[in-house]
């Protein structure tokens, strides 16, 4: 039997992973039962990043102080710069998620006839699909109606790209969208809020968006349970608000001639 | 000595029409105690073991029996309470109107050797069917009974059905009979309960706007449907338009103005979209990554179905689907078109289709196109999916001249023919090329098509190619200079209230009602005062003045099928109609869906379920009786619920129909 894992040990395995050095006093709890359990190197490292990867960067005691964790550089919102390239690995979490490739509306319609159970497979109902592709006279098109449209209620048809709020551990914000599809990035419960997520250097900034690659933006996984449970419970309803905000800016740009349209 | 055999058929159209097939045109009418209906005498030979026959001829009117509650129930709707009409003894028995009808049948069944039955063939055919023999079995036990199977009323085809008849299908007929037991006790408990308890409440709830009292009817299909036009209706009253953000890419080349549409298509961000154009922009110059030119086709149509022609009759025929069926009807009668309700889309390949398609070929309109198919252009249909296993797809069966048909006439006939020689044409053929270029970070794409042969496309004008444009050329890896990049910015539209069409498929996907009786349960939510219709274009006129009332029909969806009914269903016929409920037709989904019932009334799901049960009787998986006991039980627990939570609906009412939507 191997002698049990040490302290620099366990932080090197970590950091290998493209985590941030965790503050000792985060570890030794860990390692102290892993050494208990005569657990091996590799179970603790699983353990230590499970329990990172759930926690909220921004606390102390979570991350070391020395060397001192990687952080946005200071001017990453400037929207002043075109263009520009991250000169460090950065590892930030989530805490917004929205799908740009979607109305607003169109969600909260999704939402809605899951909440309600109509989407359920089995259950054929339909919505006919809008209105311009309906009325080309083909009948072909016409007697696949059914078909067609339970299907895109079913998997939600294409989606993304999505863009993402983000923060490191010093509680600086940014956001980013998919330049190009990333897998792991979706709607919870497929990504939770507060997946940490791994930029690394050379990814692209402009005009104060990342610009998220498979390449350069690795989802190390992973949630902030708080924030993520209130996240979900407050979708539809955040949604809701936003397009009613919408529309009220809208008419006030537009002078008031809509305003009947209130009641 | 030759036999006498009884033949019957559902209407006396079609009665007639069968007489002077088999009869070559030599038979003798004589009256019955009805005066629309006759019998038809002659001989024919129905070949072994029959041989040569005297034949009469005739016919019932739609269903001959009725079932119903014993008198004392039908008349008083606050006695029994109706929740008991899960319960009470049915009867099924002769109405009053149909017993010269059932007379004619019992006195001819007297002294002949058999009983043809020569009702549609579908369910509800065959159970007319049944209810003939119980009849004529009453009076002469020892008749034989068969059925004949046919789907259009031309000479060769009518022949052959007389000399290969079958027997009845009894599990259809059991399925029917579960069918209209179960829709009246639900019909008449709910419609009962709820106009009981609406009605007190006053106003347009207690009297319609022509003074009659208002019954508020319930049936398993009207329901699910109005619902669907609730539903819509929300769904355009809340609906918020959102701005979103999309990027053109267009270039000239060869005097051709290409556009390259964005892979994104269109993004709900601005400051996205501008980061992206940027990109775009700052890159200056664009580059071909795939070039591709492939063969491509417009597919020809599939054989057609009733819900197809319903569909197309609002989109290109100016009438509805209740005007279009009738009038398809009449065709059928005439022996001009098979039978036009059918869910089948696919011929039996044993069908002579060349045979039907030279029929046309005298035609000045499409004449030469049949004779060109006949000549050897002739394809073999597209088989679709659907086979109701009793009615081959809708087709002209015998060539008709427009001058023997009225204007609606014609326009219907046209598109079935036209329809059934696009079917057995050709696939309209051209050449695709798609363009793909990246521009920045992001793909582009342009397409376009050259139409070689138009092959069906020229007996079809209901259909066109309008995607198709000439791309100049473009070859991979060239890069170029795009002459100009814009970012677009647009809005999304919300969905229009439904059409007839777009009901009409929502209920078919559903298995809201059969292609038979889908236009009478639309036609019935009109005539409830539940939804009304008006032009799509444009909302002159948005009046609320319903429909005139059609005739009193119980409160069940019975099917409507007296003898020549005329289909009158909204004058001045022009165009798609659009669906609006009046505000007891929200109420009434509104305040269902706040009861919460397990599986709601406004939703297709119970009504489905039901349709599936009977396809399961009819093909021997489940009893009748099974069936009877377990919907009964489940709609009476839904019965109960609703009565529970009755002030729900009240409420609803009051809201919707009383206060003009508030609360």
């Amino acid at each position: 039997m191997a002698n049990p894992p040490t302290l620099a040990q366990l932080t090197h395995s970590l950091t290998t992973q493209g985590l941030p050095t965790p503050h000792p006093s985060f570890l030794t709890p860990i390692l102290t039962i892993g050494i208990q359990k005569k657990t091996p190197l590799a179970g603790v490292t699983a353990t230590a990043k499970l329990r990172l990867l759930c926690a909220d960067l921004c606390l102390p005691g979570i991350l070391a102080s020395t060397p001192p964790p990687s952080v946005l550089p200071a001017n990453i919102t400037d929207v002043k710069l075109a263009a520009r390239k991250l000169d460090r690995d950065v590892v930030v979490q989530v805490l917004d998620v929205e799908d740009i490739g979607k109305s607003k509306w169109e969600q909260i319609e999704l939402l809605e006839s899951e909440r309600k159970g109509e989407t359920v497979k089995g259950r054929e109902i339909i919505r006919v699909v809008p209105n311009e592709e309906n009325q080309q006279p083909s009948s072909a098109a016409t007697q696949s109606i059914g078909t067609q449209a339970a299907g895109n209620a079913g998997q939600g048809g294409k989606e993304g790209p999505y863009k993402l709020l983000m923060q490191d551990c010093k509680g600086n914000r940014v956001y980013g969208f998919e330049l190009t599809k990333v897998a792991e990035i979706g709607y919870p419960p497929g990504m939770r809020i507060g997946c940490k997520i791994l930029l690394k250097r050379g990814s692209q900034v402009a005009r104060g968006m990342v610009l998220l690659e498979p390449e350069r933006t690795v989802v190390l996984g992973g949630k902030i349970e708080e924030l993520d449970k209130a996240w979900r419970e407050g979708w539809e309803q955040r949604l809701r608000e936003q397009v009613d905000k919408e529309a009220r800016e809208r008419r006030q740009g537009n002078g008031d001639e809509d305003l009947m349209d209130e009641n | 000595m030759p036999g006498k055999i009884l033949c019957v058929a559902e209407k006396n159209s079609i009665s007639k029409a069968v007489a002077e097939h088999l009869s070559g045109g030599h038979f003798q009418t004589g009256n019955t105690g009805n005066p629309y209906i006759k019998n038809y005498t002659f001989t024919f030979d129905f070949g072994p073991p029959w041989g040569s026959c005297n034949v009469i001829m005739t016919s019932v009117s739609g269903h001959l029996t009725s079932t119903k509650f014993d008198d004392e129930y039908e008349r008083n709707w606050e006695h029994p309470p109706p929740d008991a009409l899960f319960d009470l003894p049915v009867r099924i028995k002769v109405e009053d109107d149909k017993k010269s009808i059932s007379d004619n049948i019992f006195n001819n069944a007297r002294g002949a050797r058999a009983l043809f039955i020569w009702t549609d063939c579908d369910r509800e055919g065959e159970h007319i069917g049944g209810e003939v023999r119980s009849e004529a079995l009453r009076q002469n036990p020892n008749l034989e009974v068969r059925r004949a199977k046919f789907s259009n009323i031309e000479r060769a085809h009518i022949i052959h059905a007389a000399k290969h008849p079958v027997n009845l299908d009894d599990r259809q007929i059991r399925a029917v009979a579960v069918r209209i037991e179960l829709d009246l006790r639900i019909g008449y408990a709910f419609t009962r309960y709820l106009t009981n308890s609406l009605r007190p409440l006053g106003g347009p709830l207690s009297v319609r706007p022509d003074g009659a009292r208002r019954v508020i009817s319930f049936g398993l299909c009207q329901f699910p449907t109005l619902g669907f036009v609730v539903d819509r209706y929300f769904r355009v009253q809340n609906f918020k338009p959102e701005p979103f953000w999309s990027i053109k890419v267009t270039h000239k080349r060869d005097d051709i103005s290409v556009v390259f549409n964005w892979k994104r298509n269109r993004l709900f961000d601005r400051a996205v979209v501008v980061i992206l154009f940027e990109r775009c922009i700052t890159a200056k110059t664009a580059k071909v990554i795939k070039v591709q030119e492939k063969p491509t086709s417009k597919w020809k149509p599939l054989p057609l179905t009733t819900v197809e022609l319903q569909k197309n009759a609002s989109r290109f025929l100016r009438m509805n689907s209740h005007e279009a069926m009738a009038v398809a009807e009449g065709l059928y009668q005439k022996g001009f078109i098979s039978y036009p309700r059918t869910e089948t889309d696919r011929f039996d390949p044993g069908m002579n289709l060349r045979a039907l398609v030279e029929k046309q070929t005298p035609d000045n309109r499409w004449g030469g196109f049949a004779q060109n198919l006949v000549n050897g252009a002739f394809k073999q249909p597209r088989q679709g999916r659907h086979d109701d296993k009793a009615h081959p797809p809708i087709h002209p069966v015998a060539y008709c001249s427009p001058a023997n048909l009225n204007d609606k006439e014609r326009r219907v006939y046209e598109f079935i023919t036209r329809r059934f020689l696009a079917c057995c044409s050709d696939d309209a053929k051209g050449q695709a090329t798609d363009v793909d270029i990246q521009y920045g970070d992001e793909f582009f794409s342009a397409h376009g098509v050259v139409v070689l042969a138009r092959n069906y496309l020229d007996v079809y004008p209901y259909e066109n190619w309008t995607n198709s444009s000439t791309l100049p050329k473009f070859t991979r890896n060239e890069v170029f200079e795009p002459t100009e990049a814009m970012m677009m910015e647009g809005k999304t539209t919300g969905p229009s209230y439904l059409t007839e069409p777009d009901l009409i498929a929502l209920m078919d996907a559903n298995g809201i009602g059969t292609d038979a009786t889908m236009a009478e349960h639309i036609n019935t939510i009109k005539t409830r005062d539940y939804v009304f219709t008006r032009p799509k274009a444009g909302g002159g006129g948005g009046n609320h003045a319903p429909e005139p009332a059609r005739g009193g029909r119980g409160g069940r969806g019975q099917r409507g099928r007296s003898g020549g009914e005329g289909a009158a269903a909204r004058g001045g016929g022009g165009g798609v109609e659009e669906f609006i409920p009046s505000t007891l037709g929200v109420a009434l989904v509104d305040g269902y869906d706040k009861m919460d019932h397990e599986i709601s009334l406004s939703k297709p799901f119970l009504r489905k379920e039901m349709e599936l049960k009977m396809k399961d009787i009819c093909e021997g998986r489940l009893a009748g009786d099974i069936m009877l006991r377990e919907s009964v039980r489940q709609y009476k627990r839904v019965f109960e619920q609703s009565k529970e939570r009755l002030d729900l609906l009240k409420a609803s009412c009051r809201r919707y129909v009383l206060n003009a939507g508030r609360a």
